[in-house]
């Protein structure tokens, strides 16, 4: 149920999928400028229906209030500020903010295989559709992030298969030396990265010896999936709204990791906008035409269970939900480092940590979902 | 005068917009590469009624695998825009140094990797020899290309699941070269330690050679792989879970099978 004064859902159709929504524009009723302040001589001012300008958008500030009105003045609104505004809407920019993206995306799994058999591939079909009028995400649509987490489970409850998963883990790179009980702060697992935060440079060079940006670590994780749908076609792993920077290094270029300097070109996945020379921005989620993404799942066949002491019982229970996080947390640790005492600068600019991460970097999960079930044949 | 020299900046700005040299000043700006799009745009977009190229076959061939589900339509544009950019007949060029000049317009093109990726990944099954040709032709366009040297050592391993005796075997050493390949572009350093607290990683890559291990009954080297694929998936998991403990009673399984 909505937050904002809601006005009912509507159902309707796109492509194949029916989708239902909260109505959008139910406006207050208010004068539409400030009597006497607003307007000569005073004129006389009707009530009538009005639009709010609060321009809500997807993300938040990753500060706390008080560093934000320290550093743009006192009366900067607390973006988790409790209550509504005169008009019942929620004060709160992280309220409606939430709001918005529940009303941003729909998802189905209807069209996945009814029927699987324990020891083959059966294929889930989750079909996917922007409701904004544009891809989602938009803007900076390269470091925000919206994914699909899919998981299926026998009817026992044993987890078959997980895809946009994350794991509680330790950052040695930015000081958290083991799991802070906190998955907010995690990647996804599709790809590990950690790029370079580059160092102080004296004088100050420009380029990747001091600024580095490059990847220190770059390698596909269990999950693979961006990569893996779009170069190869297969249908598996992460399906990950997020548009892609690319670097494509040319002959003669190092990795930045290692010793090699290539001899021929070779493209790789960056996280700064400013080192990449290409950008992919058809990863993004299309609007108001359903995209279908493919998971070709292996089940256990009968050693297997053996081997893990248990017997598959049907039906399959298939879950899809669609998450938003506004940047990778690599990202965001890139900039602690970059910006940290040992970065280009030389010294803390004090933007953000790893504490800041922790306590600013929060997913907005579920905003739409779907489930399904799966006869298994033996 | 003013409308003139207003005339004669814009004429000069565009001849600069022509000729690519935006910025040529400045060391620091992105060269203009010569490269197709490699991925994957939305089909409606591109307004192809007809492919006329090699890059136009392959967009069609990816909209008719992802969006349509029809294999063989996509087989066949893969087949046709791989005849229009083939390293064999001289119609696509490997890059191996940077042009002085005009970067944008080498000719012949360069050979394309996605197209030469999903003909292969759709012929592992059937047959995987021709999939391993074309894997092979990315490994010479971008030899530091993840997952192409994995997906050979699939298709090396599906070979060998058909063949028998010396063959077999010889099969799986080429699945096994294939999958440390690949672990050799991403390795686990003491630098990735330091930064992320992994002692290993590429998970699947390790359980595959683990399963390859025990067909040819090493179970010193499978035991070694299972260790490892346990460390890879200490901190990420893994996309099936059970995975894990099987890795783990398989490890006590084979321990107990070595001679003493």
């Amino acid at each position: 149920m909505s937050t904002f004064p809601f006005g009912g859902n509507s159902t309707y159709q796109v492509g194949d999928l029916k989708v239902t929504s909260p109505t959008p524009a139910v406006f207050p009723t208010d004068f539409a400028a400030v009597p006497g302040i607003s307007t000569d001589l005073d004129y006389p001012l009707q009530k009538r229906p009005v639009v709010t300008h609060y321009f809500t958008g997807v993300d938040v500030p990753i500060l706390d209030t008080g560093s934000l009105q320290a550093r743009l003045g006192s009366n900067y609104p607390d973006p988790h500020q409790a209550g509504t505004d005169s008009h019942g809407l929620p004060n709160a920019l992280a309220s409606r903010r939430a709001e918005l993206l529940k009303a941003a995306v729909r998802i189905s799994l209807s069209h996945t295989d009814t029927t699987a058999t324990a020891g083959q591939p059966f294929l889930v079909r989750a079909e996917a559709v922007s409701l904004t009028g544009h891809r989602f995400p938009a803007g900076f649509s390269q470091e925000r992030t919206a994914y699909i987490e899919l998981t299926v489970k026998d009817d026992n409850g044993v987890l078959l298969y997980q895809s946009g998963y994350q794991v509680d883990k330790p950052h040695p790179e930015t000081g958290e030396t083991a799991p802070d009980g906190n998955l907010d702060d995690e990647d996804l697992e599709h790809l590990h990265a950690v790029v370079d935060p580059g160092r102080a440079v004296a004088p100050y060079q420009p380029g990747p010896a001091g600024n580095g940006h490059t990847n220190q670590v770059f390698e596909l994780g269990p999950d693979s999936g961006p990569e893996t749908r779009v170069y190869i076609g297969a249908p598996e792993g992460l399906v990950l709204f997020r548009n892609a920077l690319t670097r494509i290094y040319l002959p003669g270029d190092s990795l930045g990791r290692n010793n090699t300097v290539l001899d021929r070109p070779h493209f790789e996945e960056v996280f700064s906008a400013s080192f990449a020379n290409a950008v992919d921005n058809y990863r993004s989620l299309a609007p108001l035409r359903p995209t279908t993404y493919r998971y070709e799942i292996q089940l256990p066949g009968i050693e297997e269970q053996q081997a893990l002491g248990i017997q598959l019982k049907g039906p399959l229970h298939v879950h899809a939900q669609v998450n938003f996080e506004h940047f990778p947390p690599l990202f965001l640790r890139f900039l602690a480092r970059t910006t940290g005492p040992d970065g280009p600068a030389g010294h803390d600019l004090q933007l953000v940590n790893e504490q800041s991460i922790d306590t600013f970097l929060a997913n907005i999960k579920n905003i739409a979902s779907d489930d399904f079930t799966v006869e298994l044949a033996q | 005068m003013t409308r003139c020299s207003l005339l004669v900046l814009a004429l000069s700005s565009l001849s600069l917009a022509q000729t690519g040299v935006f910025q040529a000043a400045n060391p620091h700006y992105p060269n203009r590469n010569p490269f197709y799009f490699e991925g994957k745009i939305d089909y409606e977009k591109l307004g192809i009624a007809s492919p006329g190229n090699a890059w136009e076959y392959a967009q069609r061939g990816i909209h008719r695998q992802d969006d349509l589900e029809d294999i063989a339509g996509a087989v066949a544009d893969y087949r046709e825009s791989l005849s229009l950019n083939s390293l064999t007949e001289g119609s696509c060029q490997i890059v191996t140094s940077v042009p002085a000049q005009d970067f944008g317009k080498l000719d012949p093109p360069p050979c394309m990797f996605t197209v030469r990726l999903r003909l292969g990944y759709l012929l592992m099954r059937g047959t995987p020899e021709e999939a391993i040709t074309l894997f092979q032709e990315v490994l010479q366009i971008d030899p530091q290309r993840l997952e192409v040297n994995a997906l050979i050592g699939a298709a090396y391993q599906t070979s060998a699941s058909r063949a028998k005796g010396s063959e077999r075997r010889r099969l799986y050493s080429q699945a096994i070269a294939a999958y440390q390949a690949e672990l050799a572009l991403s390795p686990v350093t003491a630098q990735t330690t330091a930064l992320t607290g992994d002692e290993a990683n590429n998970a699947h890559t390790h359980w595959a050679l683990a399963g390859i291990y025990e067909k040819l009954e090493e179970p010193a080297s499978a035991i070694a792989e299972y260790e490892l694929y346990l460390k890879a998936t200490k901190w990420h998991s893994d996309v099936y879970p059970w995975r894990i403990p099987i890795a783990q009673k398989k490890i006590g399984l084979l321990r107990a099978a070595l001679p003493q």
